[in-house]
């Protein structure tokens, strides 16, 4: 499978302060990819360094198999981005700037970015200045969109959205990208979008990619042990492949990764213990991952 | 100030409190430091000015500049208003090469160790005899060139100076010590069509009765006298309509008095209103409190005495205190102005009662001083209102890029226009230093109330742009808050955009604004020409389109600037402040062409500044990083196009109408090259600095703003020196320390130049940071 974004022991330091240290990841093409990190984990400088706006101090990035920093002209209108926060010329008509944006592609798709237009609501003319923020997003996906790219990147797109906004931006996102040839990366705190539309899911944690997988894998791998052992539990009560261990007298609650028969087996011989198992969905791996209680 | 810190202090606390907590949180800060720095400095600077006591009159003797030096020979050579930048005297241009005839020992001394010049080469001939010169000696064809002639001592009669008039076109004319010399050997005069500049030193028949002829084209004429010159002199001076400049250099005493009040009284009704220079000997202030309450509108001095510098330099070192400390009371408005701060309890009125209570102790110590100092009160006001005009001028500038004019009246291209009036004084000012030497007698004029209707609009303009913080110094509240609401989405600060979220009116002002723009409608069939330029652009439409980007054309503001400029000629002609009845004033019209070329140059910045948070955007354009680059750094030079316009029509003016504008066309070509590279070294230096820190983005601005800004006025004074022929060499030694600055200047940009090329900087330049 063809790799369209790659990016390697990815490095980026702000006078001090070290946001990414050694970021690893690499996408397919055709995945629907969610990224996932508490604030300041490097989720934007990531993007950033990914779409060659900002240059790593150290690793390799590449897009398309190009170094993203010099990245082609032709590679550029392979590509489409909406940022956190879509900042647009305010004294332009709707209109205007869909035709200024489209002037710089030479494929533009007229037809395509009008139809997003009317689907959306956008007033074509009504000046962007005092657009809602809801809308202001929605063009920025229309001006990301116009030129048809195969692969999207969006940095927080749904942050400023209410939810009935968000959950129709996302049924659009994913009707325009959903045929398997538009890779898209899209970072949120709002793991239930990422849930709904995501095929991958990457875990960014103290500037490394700490979980890389498909969803439904990563949903697999990491569960919740909940041990009711006979006797009082040891204070150094360790569990192989632990995320997290909570303790309480003889009973214990644990996030495990990668847990199979044969630990739980293990578990309840070594504690004559009852050992159940219990699923997690992704918002609880999310906090299981970074120690933190619900 | 941190909302929690403030929010501790809560509303409760004293108001005293919270405005010495506000007060206090400017300790740690670096920059507050630094203003406080130049602000000593600059203090320091009107301290020094201001030592001396009083003086009875606004004159300065040159006597008291060193009375050592009086004696040194180099006092005689000093025209001291020169040298201060004050005035001086025009001079009879005497170009190279030059003949010199005289007797015969004397001309053995001249030829000593010379090449002779060959006769038709000559553009200056002098002689030095006392016997008349020959008629043929003006031979038709001998001196084809010859623009000058200085006679020295010959009795010049009637026919040898009609032949010379007749055979030779010549532009200055110099007749020095012709005792013998009458009213009929003058006669032939009044044929001399060409001749621009003519000097009579010692001509006895200068002051006797009687009509004596004058060239009809006369811009200049020097008269040195021994005695107070009749009456009916001075009316026959009347009806030379192109008389410009008018030199009397005549030693009277304080008993008789040149200027005789019927002598003033005449000069006062000349239409031409010529710039008026005077040799006044010293001791006779008396003649100068005459000067002095008479409405000439220039006055200029040679040596002897000049007008007192102090007034305008105790002016000007306010000015620089003015300056660091305006900022910070724009940095404390700011602060106040800020959304959290209408959220966080106490926090915004401490700082604009600090702000404003900062601006009203200085503009009253500032009009205080300049007041005891012998300037006019309304001008004395104008000071301080000018600073709060920049500032707030400023202020609108940097947030133009809310496209928010004030309360929604106000179009945000109109905040360039108080830019653009405040650099007649400051930047326009400075420029016509250089051009100008009687700029000074016009700046003496101002402070001393000459042109209230200047001093009133200045005034009035400050306490419109300055409301807010006059309206909170007077307790007004109400008031306050109301305005304050009002023009918060203009804070300055707003860099992040949150007035649009936290402004419930942003919206709506943005929605009403853009009904009316004119200019948007301009822009609509630009966009409209541009986009259909087909799929594969070049990079001239690249460019051109990139344009379309910005909040305003070049076409626009240049519209802007000359419809500024030609109200500004309307409001001129209409209050006589500049002499406009028979000749374009030369100070107004090259202070005018110094201030639009200046906005040319804020403006551009301003666009720039106004698009930086979309350029992250751009650069994924389907356009290669370089390619990008060039685009940017294309499309940015075309900003300035309209400079060199305007340098081509100074210089294209200058040539129609023989010197009206510009002194000299090297002037013009010397400033157009600081300008280029200005801008070349500010884009190095910023782009340098980007590189290697690209958090500073203060130094970014820094560099592109402030080099162009130290490097024309530089150029200029270059130009200035270079265009002048008559500076001396001991000029040139005064000016040493300017032209070495010049040059470590030019070192030092072109290595980081260099260091920018090596590190191929401005092609990994990151632009993320914008965002």
């Amino acid at each position: 499978m063809t790799t369209i974004i790659e990016a390697l022991d990815v490095r980026k330091r702000f006078g001090r302060n070290e946001v990414l240290r050694g970021a690893t990841l690499q996408i397919p093409r055709g995945a629907i990819v969610g990224m996932v990190g508490t604030n300041g984990a490097g989720k934007s400088t990531l993007i950033k360094c990914l779409l060659g706006l900002l240059r790593p101090d150290n690793g390799i990035v590449q897009l398309f198999g190009e170094d993203s920093w010099d990245l082609s002209a032709e590679n550029k209108g392979r590509l489409g981005y909406v940022p956190q926060t879509v900042q647009l010329y305010p004294w332009m008509k709707v209109d205007q700037v869909v035709r200024y944006v489209a002037a710089f592609y030479p494929h533009w798709d007229g037809a395509w970015s009008n139809e997003l237009l009317d689907r959306w609501q956008l007033p074509r003319d009504h000046r962007v200045g005092p657009l809602s923020p809801g809308q202001m997003q929605k063009l920025g996906l229309v001006l990301a969109l116009g030129h048809r790219p195969e692969l999207l990147i969006l940095d927080e797109p749904v942050a400023a959205l209410d939810p009935v906004a968000r959950r129709e931006f996302l049924r659009a996102m994913m009707e325009v990208t959903n045929d398997e040839q538009h890779t898209v990366l899209f970072s949120t705190h709002i793991t239930s979008d990422l849930e709904r539309v995501a095929s991958h899911v990457a875990l960014l944690q103290d500037g490394r990619i700490a979980l890389f997988d498909e969803l439904d894998a990563v949903k697999d791998r990491v569960k919740r042990v909940r041990i009711q052992a006979a006797n009082i539990l040891p204070a150094d009560f360790h569990v192989r492949g632990a995320l997290r261990i909570k303790v309480d007298g003889a009973n214990a609650l644990a996030a495990v990764a990668d847990l199979d028969d044969r630990l739980v087996g293990e578990l309840a011989e070594t504690w004559h213990a009852d050992v159940s198992i219990e699923d997690l969905n992704l918002e609880d791996i999310f906090l299981e991952l970074h120690h933190a209680d619900r | 100030m941190p909302t929690a810190e403030l929010s501790s202090l809560s509303v409760t606390t004293r108001f005293g409190k919270r405005l010495s907590a506000v007060w206090l949180t400017y300790r740690t800060r670096p920059l507050a430091w630094l203003m406080l720095l130049i602000y000593l400095v600059a203090g320091g600077a009107a301290v020094y000015q201001l030592h001396d006591p009083r003086p009875p009159f606004e004159i300065w003797e040159a006597g008291a500049i060193n009375q050592k030096d009086k004696s040194d020979f180099r006092l005689q050579r000093i025209d001291w208003g020169r040298q201060r930048r004050l005035a001086v005297t025009p001079r009879v241009p005497n170009p190279e090469p030059k003949l010199r005839f005289a007797t015969p020992d004397v001309q053995k001394a001249f030829n000593q160790g010379k090449k002779p010049v060959p006769p038709e080469k000559a553009r200056t001939i002098e002689i030095y005899s006392e016997e008349d010169i020959p008629a043929d000696f003006w031979e038709p064809g001998r001196y084809p060139r010859v623009e000058t002639v200085i006679v020295w001592g010959s009795p010049l009669t009637g026919a040898t100076l009609r032949k010379l008039i007749q055979t030779h076109p010549l532009k200055a004319l110099s007749i020095r010590i012709a005792h013998t010399t009458t009213a009929d050997d003058l006669r032939s005069l009044a044929d001399a069509d060409h001749l621009e500049l003519l000097q009579l030193d010692a001509i006895r028949v200068m002051l006797e009765p009687g009509a004596l002829s004058w060239p009809k084209n006369l811009r200049t004429l020097s008269v040195t006298a021994y005695a107070p010159l009749p009456i009916e002199r001075i009316q026959e001076w009347r009806a030379l309509p192109r008389l410009e400049s008018l030199i009397l250099n005549v030693p009277s005493t304080e008993q008789a008095s040149l200027l005789a009040p019927e002598i003033v009284a005449e000069l006062e009704q000349f239409p031409q209103r010529p710039t008026l220079y005077l040799d006044v000997p010293e001791g006779s202030d008396g003649q100068w409190a005459v000067a002095a309450q008479s409405h000439f509108r220039r006055l200029a001095v040679r040596p002897g005495h000049v007008l007192k510098s102090r007034t305008a330099a105790a002016c000007y070192a306010f000015g620089l205190v003015l300056i660091p400390l305006g900022f910070s009371v724009l940095q404390l408005t700011g602060q106040g102005l800020q959304p959290w701060s209408q959220f966080a309890p106490g926090a915004a009125q401490p700082h604009q009662w600090l702000a404003a209570l900062l601006w009203a102790s200085a503009g009253t110590i500032s009009t205080g001083f300049a007041s005891y100092h012998g300037v006019a009160w309304p001008t004395a006001l104008a000071i301080p209102m000018s600073g709060v005009l920049s500032y707030t001028a400023c202020g609108w500038l940097l947030r133009h890029d809310r496209s928010v004019g004030l309360v929604g009246l106000v179009h945000p291209v109109m905040a360039y226009a108080p830019l653009y009036f405040l650099s007649f004084v400051f930047v326009g000012g400075l420029g016509l230093f250089g051009f100008y030497p009687t700029w000074g007698g016009e700046l003496d004029w101002f402070l001393r109330g000459r042109y209230p209707a200047l001093a009133f609009a200045i005034i009035l303009i400050g306490i419109w742009t300055g409301r807010r913080l006059l309206f909170t110094l007077f307790s007004v509240r109400r008031i306050a808050e109301e305005a304050g609401t009002a023009t918060a989405p203009l804070s300055m600060f707003d860099f992040v955009g949150w007035a649009r979220i936290t402004q419930p009116f942003a919206a709506k002002q943005l929605k009403g604004q853009a009904n009316w723009n004119p200019l948007q409608r301009n822009r609509e069939w630009r966009i409209e020409a541009t986009l259909n330029a087909g799929p594969a652009l070049t990079r001239a439409q690249r460019v051109s389109v990139w344009l379309c980007g910005l909040p305003m054309h070049p076409f626009d503001y240049s519209s802007f600037f000359v419809a500024i400029l030609i109200g500004q000629s309307v409001v001129f002609f209409g209050v006589r402040q500049f002499s406009f009845e028979f000749e374009l004033p030369r100070p107004a019209l090259t202070g005018a062409f110094i201030q639009i070329l200046m906005m040319f140059l804020f403006v551009p910045m301003g666009l720039i500044w106004s698009r930086r948070r979309w350029m992250a955007h751009e650069m994924l354009f389907p356009i290669s990083r370089r390619d990008w680059m060039l685009d940017g750094f294309v499309a940015q030079m075309w900003l300035y196009t309209p400079i060199p316009f305007v340098l081509a029509t100074l210089a294209l003016t200058d040539a129609i109408l023989g010197g009206v504008v510009s002194p000299a066309p090297m002037e013009v070509a010397t400033s157009l090259v600081g300008l280029v590279y200005a801008i070349i070294a500010s884009w190095a230096v910023s782009l340098l600095v980007v590189t290697w820190s690209p958090q500073r983005l203060m130094w970014t601005i820094a560099a592109l703003v402030g080099l162009p800004f130290v490097c024309v006025p530089l150029f200029l004074l270059i130009g200035w020196l270079v265009g002048n022929e008559n500076t001396t060499a001991f000029d040139a030694f005064l000016t040493a320390p300017a032209t070495i600055t010049v040059a470590v200047i030019v070192a030092l940009t072109a290595l980081m130049g260099l260091i920018a090329w090596a590190r191929r900087s401005w092609q990994t330049l990151e632009v993320g940071r914008v965002n």
